[in-house]
């Protein structure tokens, strides 16, 4: 029998696994995807991001979105839809692909009902911990992920209990020094983003070297902080860490209220069962929640911990959107311009705060990723029309050769309420015969409401950047990579799922450490936090 | 309305065009490439969808079981669609212009073709692996730099 057995591999796994490992607990992880080490990364266009190689087939494993659409609810498949909410599924999770700008919480972002008052509609509430709490953890990720930057004085800098990062900040494309100087002259700070990228080695891990291919592909050099370069690998190092890949977690089974073990079906089909003395739940969001409804037994007729009917409750994305701009010569020289790999490491925070009673949000710089086929394929459009022969040979060159897009993402709090939650129906079933997880996504109106304000924002410093073609995208649909929420904790167990430790209030020996344990999601990305938290509760495991 | 409910309406579209069918039966693939010519034709400055193995490449892709197979369907059922409708594969390059022109102003045309091209235009910047973009000559007309390391194996297949 294992000491503890972790279902997923993602950020809220590889802490876990990590610190128990290093103890000397034997662990062992259940992860549905397939393992991919370093060497079997590589900057594949058509396998990374044109074809599901990564994440199931829609038609296998789906989710169905319900929408609300001119007034009534309508509930798609996905492999209808085709919008996928997988996020990669391999050990390591969606850390493996993502492009790591990380950001803290602000002390404010666990007290928003106190600092900002009740919301219409909404079920804002306080965390049972405070940014003291975490603030120690969000230091150790800082050393043990490897996370890169310089601290830059804004109006609301959050407390550090460090001077400054451990790793100095990955090297900069010239367009930061536009930014900053763009960013100034209106009055704003931009701040130096924090990256979970080496700019430095750090023991078997190598430092980044700026392949231009980031967000969206696996990391070849170790340099990107996934769980599993940063985490699993160094933890399957000390002998007591077990990784089992390609197998999918159909239920956890109590007994006496609490989980003996975890039923688990095998890519052959076979199911097999893992018995350990501690559960650790961190299949992103919605797929937690989806298995502890799953997980129905006498003494759980609702699902596994959800005698109180709050998991899957208060499911939380990302609000916001996107402003674009497309830079030319005539904002530096082309041949800074088109400089590949480098990053631009800038984030607005001063309107994270937009008055007393609103919370706002962040406006993150990137570039458009380099992806050839993704940028090509947009230029065979013109004004509405299909373009083709030598004017979309044309185009192409002029995009990829003397063009570049600036976006600006924008992160405000996905505000919870009542048609925001994760449910399972036998209606909906994969290939396993397994319900499926069902999303009612509906968006609360201030979703929107503070996204405008922050893009109406940013708009104005993509002008004084220069930027032409300058759009913005502000949507109540949800981003489907930022999932949180949906088995909240807190200290009441008729209205949280988990207690302060993130320890179900009705099973012992069951842990969640993935996002789903925030109540409420703040105006950031969320994996340092996880990252974070899931150090945190690690403590407590090691005690049990 | 979706792509997804496009292509349902792709086999009602055949069976109209079927109507019109005059002329002498052509290998779908034989259709497809005499698209794809069209669509990237030889330039000065760059290579034409036959340069890059257009066709070589979308042929085997969509063999792979990452494929989605309602896609080729759709990219085949198009195909016969369009020639018996017009001939294309005979017609002058001017005439297969025309033909084009009106073809997408239906939007099962429009959606055939904007697939179409999608598949060429990966057959343009993919890696040589998957049998387009031959001796990487779109890239390198392009002036594109590609990510490193390069795939050694097709669609990231990993050993377990």
């Amino acid at each position: 029998m294992f000491d503890v057995c972790i279902v997923g591999s993602g950020a809220g796994a590889g802490p876990v696994a990590y610190e128990l490992c290093k103890a000397g607990k034997r662990v062992v992880i259940l992860e549905k995807g397939d393992f991919y080490k370093e060497e079997d990364f590589s900057k594949d266009e058509i396998a990374f991001c044109r074809r599901s190689i990564v994440t199931p087939k829609l038609k296998d494993e789906y989710h169905v979105i319900e929408t609300l659409e001119e007034g009534k609810w309508e509930a798609i498949p996905t492999y209808k839809s085709g919008w996928d909410f997988w996020n990669g599924n391999i050990v390591g999770g969606s850390s493996n692909f993502m492009s790591g700008f990380f950001h803290r919480l602000h002390p404010k972002d666990f007290r928003l009902l106190s600092e900002f008052g009740a919301i219409e509609g909404a079920n804002v509430v306080d965390w049972p911990i405070g940014y003291e709490d975490l603030e120690p953890y969000y230091e150790k990720a800082e050393r043990i992920i490897g996370i890169s930057g310089e601290v830059t004085p804004y109006k609301f800098q959050e407390p550090r209990s460090t001077k400054n990062f451990p790793y100095a900040p990955t090297i900069e494309h010239p367009i930061s020094t536009l930014i900053d100087r763009s960013c100034q002259a209106l009055g704003v700070v931009a701040v130096k983003t924090p990256r979970a990228i080496l700019s430095v080695p750090k023991e078997d891990r190598n430092a980044c070297y700026y392949s231009n291919y980031c967000g969206s592909y696996g990391c070849s050099s170790g340099a990107k902080g996934s769980s599993r370069a940063a985490l699993l690998q160094p933890a399957l190092k000390t002998g007591n860490l077990t990784i089992i890949s390609q197998s999918f977690v159909k239920a956890l089974v109590e007994k006496e209220g609490r989980v003996v073990f975890a039923s688990y079906v095998e890519k052959s089909g076979v199911v097999k069962t893992v018995e350990a003395k501690q559960f650790v739940l961190a299949a992103q969001a919605v797929e937690s929640c989806r298995l502890l409804l799953n997980s129905k037994s006498k003494n759980f007729p609702q699902g596994l911990a959800n005698n109180s009917g709050q998991v899957g409750k208060n499911l939380l994305f990302s609000a916001g959107g996107l402003v674009t701009g497309v830079l030319d010569e005539g904002v530096m020289p082309l041949k800074d311009l088109m400089t590949p790999g480098l990053f631009v490491n800038r984030t607005i925070k001063d309107w994270y705060f937009i008055d007393e009673k609103t919370k706002g949000g962040i406006s993150e710089a990137l570039f458009e990723h380099a992806n050839p086929i993704v940028k090509a394929n947009k230029q065979k459009w013109q004004n509405g029309k299909l373009l083709w022969g030598e004017p979309l040979q044309k185009k192409i060159y002029e995009k990829l050769n003397h063009k570049k897009q600036l976006n600006f993402e924008i992160f405000n709090d996905w505000i919870p309420h009542d048609d925001c939650f994760v449910s399972v129906s036998p209606s909906y079933r994969d290939k396993h015969g397994v319900p499926v997880a069902k999303i009612r996504a509906g968006s609360h109106p201030q979703n929107e409401k503070v996204g405008e304000i922050l893009a109406d924002k940013t708009v104005e410093v993509l002008k004084k950047i220069g930027a032409k073609d300058i759009s913005t995208s502000v949507t109540p649909y949800p981003p489907q990579n930022l999932q949180a929420g949906g088995c909240r904790f807190g200290d009441d167990p008729k209205s949280s799922v988990l207690d302060a430790q993130c320890r179900a209030h009705e099973v012992p020996n069951l842990f969640v450490t993935d996002g789903s344990f925030m109540p409420t999601g703040g105006s950031v990305p969320y994996t340092w936090t996880i990252y974070a938290n899931a150090f945190r509760v690690a403590e407590v495991l090691k005690k049990v | 309305m979706t792509r997804r409910i496009f292509l349902g309406l792709s086999t009602m579209s055949v069976s109209s065009y079927a109507f019109f069918s005059f002329w002498k039966k052509v290998d779908e693939w034989e259709i497809i490439a005499s698209v794809q010519q069209h669509l990237l034709p030889q330039s000065k400055a760059f290579p034409s969808a036959d340069d890059v193995a257009a066709t070589r490449y979308l042929k085997f892709v969509s063999a792979d079981d990452s494929f989605d197979k309602e896609d080729l369907a759709f990219i085949l059922n198009g195909a016969r669609a369009l020639q018996e409708r017009s001939n294309f594969v005979d017609a002058s390059p001017l005439e297969k212009e025309q033909i084009l022109q009106t073809f997408t102003q239906t939007a099962f045309g429009e959606n055939w073709l904007s697939l179409l091209l999608n598949y060429t235009l990966e057959a343009l910047f993919s890696d040589p692996l998957y049998g387009g973009n031959r001796n990487t000559i779109g890239w390198q007309s392009f002036d594109h730099i590609p990510g490193y390391p390069r795939p050694q194996k097709r669609f990231g297949v990993v050993d377990v």
